[in-house]
């Protein structure tokens, strides 16, 4: 039974409320950080957060997740980088006020944008999951096979340029899902009878390797050819005026509930919200001309539209086990890591992660709103910290990460390894993205599948005879048919 | 990236060819699905998207006149990171976290262009007994062969 006041009483107790408080500031700082995005913050605080029971730690991730797409705004207004691809839409009047003197305000807008965008999304998060996934309880395996079969469709939306690289990446994290034990006969498949190699490949050093080491391989090159800048402006004022928020006060609304619908799409994300949000600011203001020169209403749309696609990500990742975007993939691998699946089932048989869920969301954009406003002035300090100091204690957290789950120096080595591959994929155009979903995804789909043969009787026809089931394969081509004409418009230009 | 994509494609046709092969090893048995069912299916269709993936850099590269100069890389920098990582991972254990750990930082620091020996070494020795305390006092998280407190 979801109860959210238990939810409340339980991130007020002393043993999870300080988790919840460090998840949020440090999601600030990763956010903020250019090249820490909040999937990497997640995937850093994995090794920490499987300890902790599972209700604490889904508690700490929520936090970070909706700590860093807030703090991605402050690098995109101080120093003109996105400090996460969800901020880039922010970039466009931030920095121009910050060049106007204006940064304070900017940050004060973004600050309180982001809480009323990440407020509005947990409440559809709370009224629309419990609802969905009462209604997908129903679901028998086959219908789960074409639910797997649509969420790996997502592949598509993630790709970036080039849909057939995403596609052999997701095949690639599919191909290695299937080393190890074969979940229906039990026989070791691809091990080569190496006792390592027997339950396949660990997910935490993976997610780290693939995520967090290639990301900093990438920063290596970045700081060989001198890319980030420094602060140099001056912060002003924090907080808007009473008229200028009676005027910002429907664009955040608006773009807030933007956010949450596109959120709720899996696929999406934060960017696109933002982008879209920016657009239909621009596009319905008296002033259009003033957007990209400064406008604060800039700052206000695709700041509350990206907070905005934090509860709604989380929708489809809690109620049908397939996630709503990149940051959701990772929280994806972070459940299954803290022993929960998820799915309809996790609100009967882990109600408390569910309360903890839908409370901790609520309260880490409340502590988000007052970290944030107290904090605006330390800022470009968090920006000046040296890459020299900031990158090599990263990845002693993520190996040391990756040995703390089984304490072993092999799954040290396979981040390494996922690491190097994981650099040399995104060098290439290959997103890494669909490696994870292949690999998360895969064993649940080839389960399903084999459950449902095995009631069937052998009988493939199975597959196609539920309704549900026909109609997830019918999101599953639209979602394909969607990636393609997207990738012809990018090509298109 | 043209060169690229037909070295990436003939490399992912030769593993998915090889990985089929390797599913001709697994037992033969009568149940609804067979554990060499998916991963043939995932071999194939890595097998044609590799394919596609080769005759597209193929056609990249027929049409390229101009060299494109790709962003470099600083390969020297990129090998001494992962050795060192690797040479951490061979004496983690015999060595133990706190005596290893700050050498992995300070390696670390002076590939990422750190020049100040002050820095380094305070940076080094102050991160590892920071992760010392997060991990293992915080979090309860164990660290290999070594208790401070």
């Amino acid at each position: 039974m979801v109860s959210f006041w238990a939810g409340y009483s339980q991130i007020f107790s002393w043993q999870t409320f300080p988790y919840l408080f460090l998840g949020v500031a440090g999601g600030i700082v990763v956010g903020a950080l250019p090249g820490l995005t909040a999937s990497v913050g997640i995937i850093l605080l994995l090794p920490l957060t499987y300890q902790l029971d599972p209700s604490t730690a889904m508690v700490m991730l929520c936090g970070m997740f909706c700590g860093a797409i807030y703090g991605g705004s402050i690098s995109a207004i101080l120093i003109s980088t996105p400090g996460t691809p969800s901020a880039a839409a922010t970039v466009l009047d931030g920095y121009p006020l910050a060049l106007k003197g204006q940064a304070g305000k900017a940050l004060g807008v973004a600050t309180i944008a982001s809480t009323i965008g990440g407020i509005i999304s947990t409440f559809c998060l709370i009224f629309i999951s419990p609802q969905l996934a009462k209604f997908a309880l129903k679901f028998g395996p086959e219908e789960y096979f074409a639910l797997m079969v649509f969420g790996l469709t997502i592949i598509g939306s993630v790709s970036g340029k080039s849909l057939n690289k995403g596609i052999i990446a997701g095949l690639f994290g599919l191909l290695i899902a299937t080393i190890g034990l074969d979940p229906v006969t039990g026989y070791a498949r691809f091990s080569f009878n190496n006792p390592n190699l027997m339950s396949g490949f660990p997910l935490l050093p993976v997610l780290i390797g693939l995520f967090a080491i290639s990301e900093i391989f990438i920063q290596l090159e970045n700081i060989s050819q001198g890319s980030w800048k420094a602060v140099e402006h001056k912060l002003g004022q924090f907080l808007p005026t009473l008229q200028e928020m009676k005027k910002l006060s429907p664009i955040i609304i608006l773009s807030s509930l933007l956010g949450t619908l596109i959120g709720v799409i899996p696929g999406t994300g934060g960017a696109i919200a933002a982008f879209l949000a920016y657009n239909e600011a621009k596009r319905w203001s008296k002033d259009p001309e003033s957007f990209g020169t400064g406008n604060i209403a800039g700052v206000a749309a695709p700041e509350a539209a990206n907070n905005g696609t934090t509860g709604g990500a989380m929708v489809p990742l809690i109620t049908l086990g397939i996630p709503g975007d990149v940051v959701t993939a990772v929280m994806l691998g972070a459940l299954m890591l803290i022993g929960i699946r998820p799915g309809p089932l996790m609100f009967k048989e882990h109600p408390q992660v569910i309360n903890a869920i839908f409370a901790g969301m609520m309260m880490a954009n409340v502590l988000m709103l007052i970290l944030g406003l107290i904090s605006i002035r330390f800022f470009p300090y968090v920006l000046k910290l040296p890459n020299s100091i900031l990158f090599p204690i990263i990845f002693a957290l993520c190996f040391l990460g990756s040995f703390s789950l089984n304490n072993s120096v092999y799954d040290m080595a396979v981040a390494l390894g996922f690491g190097v591959l994981g650099y040399f994929m995104r060098k290439n155009g290959f997103p890494a993205v669909p490696i994870v979903l292949g690999i998360i995804l895969g064993p649940i789909a080839e389960d399903e599948l084999g459950h449902a043969l095995l009631l069937a009787k052998g009988d493939w026809r199975v597959l196609f005879q539920s309704p549900l089931a026909l109609f997830f394969y019918g999101l599953a081509a639209f979602s394909v048919i969607f990636s393609l004409k997207r990738m012809k418009g990018l090509r298109g230009g | 990236m043209g060169k690229m994509d037909i070295y990436i494609g003939l490399a992912l046709i030769i593993l998915s060819a090889v990985f089929f092969g390797l599913t001709f090893q697994f037992p033969k048995q009568t149940l609804a699905m067979p554990p060499t069912l998916f991963p043939r299916i995932i071999c194939l269709g890595l097998f044609i998207m590799a394919t596609i993936l080769f005759w597209q850099g193929w056609k990249k590269r027929a049409w390229r006149t101009e060299i494109v100069k790709e962003s470099a890389i600083p390969w020297g920098r990129f090998l001494a990171m992962i050795i060192l990582a690797f040479v951490y991972t061979r004496v983690l254990e015999p060595a133990s976290y706190i005596l290893a750990t700050p050498f992995l930082i300070a390696g670390l620091m002076i590939i990422f262009y750190e020049k100040s020996w002050l820095r380094i070494t305070t940076v080094s020795l102050a991160a590892t007994f920071f992760i010392y305390i997060v991990f293992r006092i915080f979090f309860k998280v164990p660290l290999p062969r070594f208790e401070l407190f």
